[in-house]
């Protein structure tokens, strides 16, 4: 008898200490602040607020050089730019009239929808205007906010052709798939963009690589090199002229800058290189020491770097490249409308009102428990405000974002508890061998609550992983704490 | 008992057709959030208060849907957004701002932002394969469980249980109108839960009223 009473006694300190933590907190000073060093809850955009982006599809024209080759267009060069370069605008849009139809509106909706989930953001709300094509997106406000902001409306598209013609060989539409893979050495870690072409792109790269653009031998070192751009160094070499091609007659030793220009053009035109550019930008310049037979190429985005920051960096802008190759190439182009933080419409006093209301119904059901078993009604009681304590502790330090949905699974969570709790105060006390029995049932019942939960909480969707999440916690909690706080006070 | 039970799916069947036709007919009541709004912005350099921008969006939009926000985090900029807005009332809440807090807003300067509806596909379609695959795994788990019991009725009852109970709510907040919105997700989410633990607790009622007629009686084993 006074073990049980002692049991009873440091249960309700140990669910008084909980309370105290979890509804009040602890507080630290820290200089000259006191601060609470209990976790606070994290909200999700639904209750916290969240950025919301107009993308529209621009009106911009193309503007070219003095040799009438395309540079950009009005939205990415300003007037002093365009002015200094002597660029000259068109009067050419970049989105003709007959790709501003309605499909390709709802198709441009589907990519960046598709984008937003390559950047790990689920939480969104996205929305097209099928009139002007104007898409709207809402995406919760954190770290990464601006980086998907800024990438999420690249065009995408991938080109690979001459780099002095522009013929285009391959597009996005010979792209099978794009990874990002890195390799460690002793140098560091290099993070590779892999892009693997499907048949078509796979049987054109072959040909390519093996044909114009394989690099051209070094014969007897005379040709060693383009003299095209970079090649600054002189060096010293025999003459050993031996080409067959009778074009190449005038081929000569390299010797430094004073060559004449005609040696330097005719090597040019000889070695022709391929040039991979996405959205517009040049990814690499390159002709192919060997031919690709595999289709795929492999590009290292930056030499290799040992610090972590350094590498997670680099991962990042590959990811990005992928998250936007993987997706498909918007059919138009846009431009960045409105780009806000807005704060939460639901209303704070109407959050407060609607805890307090729960609050209201589980003091009225407690209150029926209490009137009903008296004593071990009371301690039913204190043990049910003892699990709601530990519960949202338990949340707030698994890092659980409460949404609306979390709000709906504590309190499924909070009455499936409570009908534990009365199913046990219906068990005398002494009935080891029932309350056993009864609780193996639970236990059971319980098994397809964990399945979805488990399931939901691995779900992409945030709606889904923060239910799951908090359904996960609460049955795991209901069957650990009544075993050892709940049975311990009132059976 | 027999008798209730029919009366009990005639009532739900119809409840689940006249759902069916009241959506087909008018769609769903969306959440402000969901439909299609139309959205102003208005800031000034001292701030202002939600409340006060909120009585004007009231005096001025009336019974119209409609919520105001803060923008941004310096408390000096609002969002007024809502399910009709003409130019007009755009010109008399520029008005009221100005007469409140003593500035010059030019109307000119504020346009009004139509922002269009979210398909409520877009918006259930991350929940399909999700909920499918649990169904699917709790469904293998009931039929391992509960094989003694009649497997037939444990999936039927498992499959048309859930998917009935969501055709029920759905049903129930298209005639009713209940907005649908981020709630109704939260609670048809929720419902689905409900549902499964009541079939577990039927089932383990069966189970165990089976193991305690085997117990009586060892001869005969007979099935559900």
């Amino acid at each position: 008898m006074k073990g049980n009473k002692l049991k009873i006694a440091t249960n309700i300190l140990f669910i008084i200490m909980v309370c105290l933590i979890s509804f009040v907190g602890i507080y630290v000073q820290k200089g000259n602040l006191v601060e609470n060093v209990v976790d606070d809850y994290q909200l999700t955009k639904d209750l916290k607020g969240y950025r919301q982006i107009t993308y529209k599809v621009s009106d911009a024209t193309k503007v070219v050089d003095s040799d009438g080759k395309e540079v950009g267009n009005t939205d990415s060069l300003d007037d002093s730019t365009i002015e200094s370069n002597k660029y000259k605008k068109t009067e050419d849009k970049v989105n003709t009239d007959d790709v501003r139809t309605a499909e390709n509106f709802e198709l441009s909706k589907e990519i960046l929808k598709a984008r937003l989930q390559s950047f790990q953001v689920t939480d969104y709300n996205i929305s097209v205007n099928k009139q002007d094509g104007t898409i709207h997106i809402q995406i919760p406000e954190n770290d990464d906010t601006d980086r998907v902001v800024s990438n999420i409306d690249e065009i995408g598209n991938l080109e690979i052709k001459d780099s002095e013609d522009n013929t285009v060989y391959l597009t996005n539409a010979q792209v099978k798939e794009s990874k990002v893979l890195y390799n460690t050495t002793e140098e560091g870690t290099t993070v590779y963009l892999s892009i693997e072409f499907n048949k078509e792109g796979k049987e054109k790269l072959k040909e390519l690589t093996s044909g114009d653009y394989a690099t051209l031998p070094e014969e007897e070192e005379s040709t060693e090199g383009d003299a095209s751009d970079e090649n600054s160094t002189t060096e010293e070499n025999t003459e050993e002229n031996t080409e067959e091609n009778s074009e190449d007659n005038k081929e000569e030793e390299k010797d430094d800058s004073d060559n004449s220009s005609e040696d330097a053009s005719e090597e040019e035109e000889k070695q022709k290189e391929l040039q991979l550019s996405i959205s517009g930008n040049t990814l690499v310049t390159t002709s192919f020491e060997e031919p690709l037979e595999d289709g795929v190429i492999t590009l290292s985005m930056g030499s290799p770097v040992t610090e972590s920051k350094d590498v997670q960096s680099n991962i990042r802008g590959a990811t990005e490249v992928t998250a936007i190759l993987n997706s498909g190439n918007l059919p138009l182009k846009y431009s960045l409308g409105e780009n806000i933080y807005v704060s939460t419409d639901v209303k704070q006093d109407i959050v407060n009102k609607v805890i307090i209301g729960i609050i209201a119904i589980f003091a009225i059901l407690l209150l029926y428990a209490i009137i009903k078993y008296k004593s071990r009604g009371i301690l039913a009681a204190i043990s049910f405000v003892g699990f709601t304590a530990l519960y949202l502790l338990i949340l707030r330090y698994a890092n659980v974002p409460i949404s609306l949905e979390t709000i709906v699974a504590i309190v499924l969570v909070s009455i499936i508890n409570y009908i534990v709790i009365m199913k046990s105060l219906k068990i005398e006390r002494g009935q080891e061998k029932t309350y056993r029995k009864e609780y193996k049932g639970w236990a059971i019942k319980t098994i397809p609550m964990l399945i979805i939960s488990v399931v939901f909480s691995f779900a992409k969707w945030s709606v889904l992983s923060t239910f799951g999440m908090t359904v996960f916690w609460g049955v795991a909690l209901i069957l650990i704490y009544n075993i050892i706080c709940t049975r311990g006070m009132i059976n | 008992m027999r008798t209730k039970n029919i009366i009990l799916y005639v009532i739900i069947c119809l409840i689940i057709i006249a759902g069916i036709a009241v959506w087909d007919s008018k769609g769903f009541n969306t959440e402000l959030q969901y439909s299609s709004r139309y959205q102003i912005q208005i800031s000034n350099k001292t701030g202002i208060e939600l409340s006060d921008m909120e009585q004007i969006a009231s005096e001025v939009l009336g019974n119209t849907r409609h919520f105001v926000q803060k923008v941004e985090l310096f408390g000096n900029a609002v969002s007024i957004v809502s399910e009709q807005m003409s130019e007009e009332q755009k010109n008399q809440i520029i008005d009221k701002f100005n007469e409140k807090y003593d500035e010059d807003v030019k109307s000119e300067n504020i346009n009004i932002l139509y922002i269009p509806f979210t398909r409520v596909k877009d918006v259930i379609e991350p929940f399909i394969i999700p909920g499918a695959l649990t169904l699917i795994i709790i469904l293998i788990y009931f039929l391992i469980v509960y094989r003694k019991l009649n497997w037939i009725k444990i999936m039927v009852k498992t499959i048309v249980y859930p998917v009935i109970a969501e055709l029920l709510l759905y049903s129930i907040m298209a005639i009713v109108r209940i907005p649908f919105g981020r709630l109704a997700i939260a609670l048809s989410i929720g419902l689905y839960l409900i549902i499964i633990l009541i079939l577990a607790n039927i089932f383990e009622k069966q189970r165990s009223k089976y193991v305690e007629e085997l117990k009586n009686n060892p001869d005969d084993r007979k099935e559900d």
